[in-house]
Order: structure tokens, then C-alpha cells, then sequence
């Protein structure tokens, strides 16, 4: 899975405190040569994107997208009362096609000169209704930048700005997409969110961008697009704002700024934090690394030990407390370990913190 | 190019001629005869035309010689149009590949392309114009499949192209392998009465303006490091 752009701050945004996944974020990383380089070994699990489900997405963006953007135009105009056929479209990837050099900062200035227009009191059709993969970008330090791009974005002439969009092709059942996947695309839109606030602040539009963003999924037949959904982000883009900040964090702590560099990321690696969880299994690569750096602690348990136990306690110190070779440090240690072995005692499997069970 | 009707006869355009003086490395037999037949679709199709639906269409027309060709490759041509020719050059050579241009600013559309002896008012994009030129290709592909069938070498393949734009058309369901060409030409045509003379006006009135611009170029447009917002 990609660890660029929008995509990589959503990561870092569900798991801030790993410094680790930052850092492979921060130096753009492919995550399965990342792990082979770090550990010598091949990677043997299963990881990224079926073939399947990319085929469904392309095919579902080019649905949308094709003939001036027909289908995205008839679910988009009656929301924000359009002519669907009088609507204006630019594609910035067709304007600036991603082989050309320098695509992404040469599309981010056609964006800023849209939303320059606005400021200047234009609206559509002056403006596009519709702007296909608009470049914005979030400032890291200095003059440098993560670039992301939303979708879409469409003016809303209510609020007389536009409003960022996300295309995805996970089917809509009972009125919803599938939770897990639509948290990672509320933190992708929430990143694309605060990009066009960045934005908006430069050209004093900043009180038109609110936190919200429209959602288009697929309809359960063939790709046919569902109505779009908005839904209000407060708590992804106040998510992405502290993911940004540990990116910052990191890339200064490793002098890396937004190119690729894992030899450099490897050499730190056994510096940098990391906060294994149980979602790690599903959204890393570096699952069995961490595990591994964990294996001795409570922490390799899963997450609810680690909440009761302490993420640090040493696993041979709980069994020594809980079969009472060990003494307890504080009262709370010695409640623990009464716990403990009240449990083993009801399982019938005394003895079994020390081996003998 | 946006004319009211679409032309029943199709035109060839003249062969690209190379003068020696500008000939380069870039300048292989096969890179001439891809200009060539760029040009020559561009003519058939008769408004500018996107790399995406060239290939394909150039695949239908000449058959197996292009059945390799991308929409990149296209893209990569036109690219080096404006590094192969200066800007003095490009006014008095002969006709060329280059893109259509934002009504707006005047910016590159790179992947949208026409001839660069069209005049500038059929190669603006103003903001009915993309519907427009989504009408004018569908009915010219759907004339073209009509009453050119021995024109092209994979007349099929012209009709799923066909077809496939037919799908943009309101209010109409395309079945697979079912090409309704004279339902779909006739709902073209009549759209395009509608809505080619407002379409026409604004591109003569983007023309005019961006003409009047300083740094702007009747080919090459705007190059977007002069618009950047705050420069010059």
C-alpha cells in the first residue's frame, strides 16, 4: 500500500506514537523492501491491495471520470442544485499528466490559481463546478511539502468554495461501506481537508473550508455509483494535525525530508519508538519485526494485557509474580498477581506460570 | 473544429513536412509517420481530441501497425513539439501537434491535443466546451462508423469507441455489443444545436482576451511559471 501523500499521514494518524511507521512515511518507503532490507528475509505474508479489488477501483474512477466526467456529474449536480450537463470540469491530470516533469507542484499551481479566482469573487463558470484530482499540499517544514489530492473537489455555492471528494469502490450495503475501510478514508479526506484549508489561508478563504468532505462509493451493481455521502470530519483532521506534527518530528530527528531514503531509516531503526498494537497485524508490514522487539514484554499478549498488565512489564517477571517467586513492588503488582493465580486456580492449571502447570 | 454540424465529407490533412534544418534525432521514420497520422485523425475527428481516445482510435483506423500505441506515447510526442521547435519557429512552420489551452489563462490542457493550424478559437477550452466536444466527437465517431466502415482497418473496434462515448450521452443506456449509431448520432446532433452557439461565443471571447495577454503564445499558451499566483 502506498505511504505517500494522504495515505501515509492516515497511517501515521492511527498509530501517531510509532515512530517506526513514521519514519517510513517520512523517507516514502516501499514497506515489503523495507522490511526485506531491515530484516534479510523475504517477506512471507500477505500484504497490499488484491489485484482484483485495484481492478475494480480503476475500473470504478474511470466510470466516474470518463466522457467529461458524465456519472460524477449527474450524482454530484442534484446535491448541490446543478445543471448536471452545464456543469464545468477540469482534470488536472489531464492538463498535467503524471509523466511530465514536475507534475505535482505545476498542478498545485494551477489549483492555487482556481482557488485564486474564487478569491477574486469568481464563481462557476468562471470556476469549474468540478475539478478532477486537484493538487494541494501540507506544509512540513520550511519550503517543503507532503503533496496529496483529493479525488475531487466541487464548488459549493453555499459556502462558495469547494469542498474536497473521495472516490472509493467498496459497495454500500444498509445505507453504509464497510467500517475499517471507510475510517482509512475519513483520515485520507480529513488530510486533503486541512491541505485545502492551507490553501484557503494564503488567499484569505479560509472561513469558506470547513471539516467536511463528500463521499462516493459503489452501488452493489457492477459500478455503478452510490448518491454521494457528506459527512463532517472534526475529529480526522484534528487526527492528521497531530500526525503532521510527528512527521515534522521525525523527519528532523532523521534529516530526511520527503525523499526516498531507507538506508538512512535502517540505520536508526533500533532508535526509533514503536507502539505495537493488534491492528499492527493488519496494517503493517513490520508486524513480526516489532513483534519480535516486543517478545519478551506483556505487549506481545495483545493489547487488552498490555492495558492491564503495563506495555513494559517483562513477561517472566508477571509469571514470577503470579506463581509468587517474585515479590510485588506495589500494591497494585500484588492485587495483579492474586488475580492471576485465583484465574489459574478456577482453570484447574496451578503451576502453570512456572512451567509445572 | 466546433462547427454546428458535423462535416459529412472527411478531409486529409497535408503530409508533415520536415524542413532539414529542423530535423533532429527525434525525427525517425516511425515518430514522422505517427505526427502524420495524428494529424490526419485530428482532421477526421475535427475537434481537439484527448490521447485516450486517439490510440484506440488510430488502432481502429490503421489497424495492427499502432496496436501497441499509449496514450503516453502521444503525450511524449506533442511534449517535444515545444522543446523541437522555438517560439518564432512554430508561427511559420507547418502544421504540428500541439495542445488545446484553458479558456481561463490560457494553460496546456497536455493531454488533450490539436492541430496547431487550427485557429486559436477552436483549440481554447471555455467552460461549455467539454460537453461540447464530447457531443461533436461521439456523433463524428458514430458518422464515421456509419459511412466510412471500409475506411478502417478494425471497423469493431471503432463502434466499442463509439459505443463508449455513447455512454456520456444523457439519458441513454448502452447494452453491450449493441450499437444503436443512428439513435445515438441523431441525440448528438440535436444537443449539440442546442448548445454550440454559446460554446463558440465564449471561446471567441477567451481567444480574444489570452491574444491580448503579455507573454502569451498562440500555440503554447501560457507557461504556468508566469501565472504563478504572486509572480510575475
Amino acid at each position: 500500500m502506498s505511504l505517500t501523500g494522504a495515505r501515509g499521514l492516515a497511517r501515521i494518524s492511527q498509530n501517531p506514537r510509532c515512530d517506526l511507521q513514521t519514519a517510513m512515511v517520512v523517507g516514502q518507503v516501499d514497506e515489503v523492501e523495507f522490511y526485506e532490507a531491515l530484516t534479510r528475509r523475504q517477506f512471507e505474508g500477505e500484504y497490499g491491495e488484491r489485484a482484483s479489488a485495484r481492478r475494480r477501483g480503476d475500473k470504478f474512477e474511470a466510470s466516474l471520470h470518463g466522457n467529461n466526467a458524465a456519472n460524477l456529474r449527474r450524482i454530484l449536480a442534484p446535491r448541490f442544485g446543478y445543471d448536471c450537463e452545464r456543469m464545468y470540469v477540469r482534470s488536472l491530470t489531464d492538463e498535467i499528466p503524471d509523466h511530465m516533469a514536475d507534475a505535482h507542484r505545476r498542478r498545485y499551481l494551477r489549483t492555487e490559481r482556481v482557488l485564486a479566482d474564487v478569491a477574486g469573487g469568481y464563481e462557476p463558470p468562471s470556476v469549474p463546478h468540478l475539478l478532477i484530482e486537484p493538487q494541494l499540499r501540507l506544509p512540513v517544514s520550511g519550503s517543503r511539502f507532503v503533496y496529496v489530492a483529493p479525488d475531487f473537489a466541487v464548488f459549493d455555492p453555499a459556502a462558495k468554495c469547494y469542498v474536497v471528494g473521495e472516490e472509493k469502490s467498496m459497495i454500500v450495503r444498509g445505507g453504509s461501506p464497510d467500517r475499517v475501510d471507510l475510517e482509512r478514508t475519513r483520515r485520507q479526506a480529513g488530510a486533503e481537508t486541512l491541505a485545502l484549508r492551507a490553501l484557503a489561508e494564503q488567499l484569505n478563504l479560509c472561513a469558506r473550508v470547513r471539516d467536511r468532505a463528500i463521499f462516493v462509493f459503489s452501488s452493489p451493481f457492477d459500478v455503478t455509483p452510490h448518491p454521494p455521502v457528506e459527512e463532517y470530519l472534526h475529529a480526522e483532521v484534528s487526527e492528521i494535525r497531530r500526525a503532521l506534527e510527528r512527521y515534522r518530528a521525525v523527519s528532523e530527528e532523521l534529516q530526511v525530508y520527503g525523499r526516498r531514503d531507507e538506508k538512512k531509516i535502517i540505520a536508526h531503526t533500533h532508535q526509533l519508538r514503536i507502539n505495537f498494537q493488534n491492528s499492527c497485524l493488519s496494517s503493517c508490514a513490520l508486524f513480526y519485526h516489532c513483534k519480535s522487539r516486543v517478545s519478551e514484554t506483556v505487549l506481545v499478549l495483545g493489547d487488552e494485557a498490555g492495558d492491564v498488565f503495563g506495555g513494559a512489564t517483562e513477561l517472566e517477571h508477571l509469571y514470577a509474580l503470579a506463581d509468587g517467586t517474585a515479590e510485588a513492588s506495589s500494591a497494585e503488582e500484588a492485587a495483579l498477581a492474586a488475580r492471576l493465580r485465583e484465574t489459574a486456580a478456577l482453570l484447574g492449571v496451578e503451576g502453570i506460570y512456572s512451567g509445572k502447570g | 473544429m466546433l462547427r454546428g454540424t458535423v462535416r459529412e465529407s472527411m478531409t486529409i490533412s497535408p503530409v508533415l513536412k520536415i524542413m532539414p534544418s529542423q530535423a533532429g534525432p527525434e525525427d525517425t521514420a516511425s515518430n514522422v509517420a505517427l505526427r502524420e497520422a495524428l494529424l490526419e485523425a485530428l482532421s477526421e475527428l475535427t475537434c481537439p481530441t484527448y490521447t485516450d481516445e486517439l490510440a484506440p482510435y488510430l488502432r481502429a483506423r490503421h489497424g495492427r501497425v499502432y496496436r501497441t500505441l499509449s496514450a503516453t506515447r502521444i503525450e511524449r510526442e506533442v511534449e517535444g513539439v515545444f522543446h523541437r521547435y522555438g517560439a518564432e519557429d512554430m508561427s511559420s512552420s507547418e502544421p504540428s501537434l500541439y495542445t488545446a489551452i484553458t479558456a481561463e489563462h490560457g494553460e496546456p490542457i497536455m493531454k488533450l491535443i490539436a492541430r496547431t493550424d487550427w485557429p486559436l478559437t477552436q483549440r481554447v477550452v471555455a467552460a461549455t466546451t467539454g460537453r461540447v466536444r464530447h457531443l461533436l466527437i461521439t456523433a463524428r465517431l458514430c458518422e464515421l462508423a456509419i459511412k466510412r466502415k471500409s475506411h478502417f482497418a478494425d471497423h469493431h473496434a471503432l463502434l466499442r469507441l463509439a459505443a463508449a462515448h455513447a455512454r456520456g450521452l444523457p439519458d441513454t443506456v448502452v447494452r453491450y455489443e449493441k450499437y444503436d449509431l443512428e439513435e445515438w448520432l441523431a441525440l448528438a446532433l440535436e444537443l449539440i444545436r442546442a448548445t454550440s452557439e454559446e460554446d463558440e461565443e465564449a471561446r471567441r471571447g477567451a481567444a480574444a482576451r489570452l491574444s491580448s495577454l503579455p507573454g502569451f503564445h498562440p500555440v503554447f499558451g501560457m507557461p504556468d511559471e508566469r501565472l504563478e499566483v504572486g509572480g510575475v
